[in-house]
């Protein structure tokens, strides 16, 4: 089963489906996405300064590239949440680390903050998950993003990503008892 | 905990806000933005003013966004809680025991469960202490206990002084009259010990319910549709697959319902009792399930043995019509 925040439907899906290559309609996408992108950052193991920066370095990169979002069929949130995706890995390695942040510094991004105990254990517990689990659960229940969204940001069917969701709800299910 | 209150659960755990908004990242994007035009097109007053009033916008959003309870931000967070907590009715009960104070604060029903919200906090000056958790047992009108979801986990009560949560039940047998909920801390609660107890009525529930029990055959696969629920919240149906490859288990639908002239896509799956059996469904919800509808599974999809995945194409079509509701 899925749950998640569904950015799009919040305002119609209007901002999905729009042109972004002016500055009135990249602002309201700004606008409407930078909490999901810094959630999804926050999410991925970054401290709350580092995900501001690397939320600013998405819509950055994504005001460069603007031209190139087609809006057939909507897909803003993914394209914006795979320039997240990509900026995330390119800071990882940048600090000499892995491509993905690895189950320990997610768990110390998340004591750091001023989460409530249960949260915690709940994120500890994700960030144990395989690795393509854990990205399919950060999109969907920290960005909002549909299944058939994830899909395009990792590049699988909307089928796998539902299959890799339940998979990790049903290990975080048993890890939680 | 039911998979949908840990989904719930896990919506309310990346729910974090900058502590300090986003006016640093507001202000590098302007600064991109104004230099990026201005150098290309030369910019001119207007963009330069709407870029503004909406950098203005978004700070006035963040003060209004501060004044939103807890609750409406866990409410928020879920598409299906959303409809809930907007549609439901202000309840305002209040109890108190020993060192802690309980309100139920909304409520509401429809055809696909019952949403409560709920507020727990210190009373009085009590020392903090660990608070394991709350036991919880809603009845409905005909005094059956409905099963909830997860029961709330009431450990920030150490750091915070109030923890709110929407808590999800099984959907109820009978409207007209008294729903009880009756909670406890645990482990006082184990033993039957429930001191708080609130008495409340909910509107009817929203919704249709559909006993459709139609099976489709495409090359070999059939697909049997049973109970469906279209309600505000939700849109779910419950199938039985006998697909042509027998090895495959873990089965999932994609697919759509179709409502007049708008479709909406199915966006999630659970498994059923046995590995053919499973429900599926989405959050977006219909006000008047009246009118004519399709289901159409346009793929139904397995996990072989060996890791790999089976994809049976259809589509199955099932058509139903819901009545409109006698006045």
């Amino acid at each position: 089963m899925e749950i998640g925040a569904h950015a799009d439907e919040t305002v119609g899906g209007d901002v999905a489906d729009t042109a972004i290559a002016d500055v009135q309609t990249f602002t309201r996408a700004y606008e409407h996405y930078r909490l999901p992108v810094y959630r999804y950052l926050r999410a991925h193991g970054a401290t709350d300064a580092d995900a501001l920066d690397l939320t600013a370095v998405t819509f950055e990169r994504a005001w460069a590239a603007r031209h190139s979002f087609r809006p057939r069929g909507g897909g803003l949130a993914a394209w914006l949440l795979r320039i997240a995706r990509n900026a995330s890995i390119d800071a990882h390695r940048q600090h000499g680390r892995g491509a993905h942040a690895t189950p320990e510094e997610v768990e110390l991004a998340a004591s750091a903050g001023e989460l409530e105990p249960d949260h915690v254990a709940l994120r500890d517990a994700v960030a144990r998950l395989p690795e393509p689990q854990r990205d399919a659960v950060w999109l969907r229940f920290a960005a909002g993003l549909t299944a058939r969204e994830i899909g395009m940001v990792l590049g699988k069917s909307e089928a796998a990503v539902q299959k890799q969701i339940q998979r990790a709800l049903d290990a975080l299910g048993e890890a939680l008892q | 905990m039911t998979q949908r209150d840990l989904q719930h659960r896990l919506v309310a755990a990346y729910a974090v806000d900058p502590p300090q908004g986003f006016s640093v990242v507001d202000k590098r994007l302007s600064s991109a933005m104004l230099g990026n035009e201005t150098g290309r097109w030369h910019l001119g007053r207007g963009p330069r003013v709407m870029l503004g009033l909406a950098v203005a916008f978004l700070l006035l959003a963040g003060v209004t966004a501060g004044a939103i309870t807890v609750l409406d931000r866990i409410a928020g967070g879920t598409p299906g809680t959303q409809v809930a907590w907007d549609r439901g009715v202000e309840i305002g009960q209040r109890e108190v025991h020993g060192d802690f104070a309980v309100a139920l604060v909304r409520g509401y029903a429809d055809i696909n469960g019952v949403v409560l919200g709920l507020s727990v906090e210190r009373a009085g000056r009590s020392s903090k202490g660990d608070v394991p958790g709350l036991a919880l047992e809603l009845r409905d009108p005909a005094g059956t206990v409905l099963p909830a979801g997860s029961v709330p986990a009431l450990g920030a009560l150490d750091e915070a002084p109030r923890v709110d949560e929407v808590v999800t039940f099984a959907p109820t047998t009978r409207s007209d009259g008294d729903y009880t909920l009756r909670l406890g801390f645990t482990p006082t609660g184990k033993d039957g010990d429930l001191p708080w107890s609130f008495r409340f009525q909910l509107p009817a529930p929203l919704g249709a319910v559909v006993h459709l029990d139609q099976a489709q055959v495409v090359d070999g696969t059939s697909i049997q549709v049973g109970t469906l629920r279209l309600s505000p919240t939700a849109l779910t149906a419950a199938i039985h697959v006998d697909p042509a490859e027998a090895d495959a288990s873990a089965w999932g639908v994609v697919g759509s319902f179709r409502h007049g002239d708008t479709a909406v896509r199915i966006d999630w799956n659970t498994l059923g009792s046995t590995d053919l059996d499973l429900t599926a469904g989405t959050y977006s919800g219909v006000d008047d399930a009246a009118g004519k509808w399709t289901l159409t599974v346009t793929e139904l999809v397995g996990d072989r043995p060996d890791g790999s995945q089976v994809r049976l194409q259809g589509p199955w079509q099932f058509t139903f019509e819901v009545a409109a509701p006698t006045r």
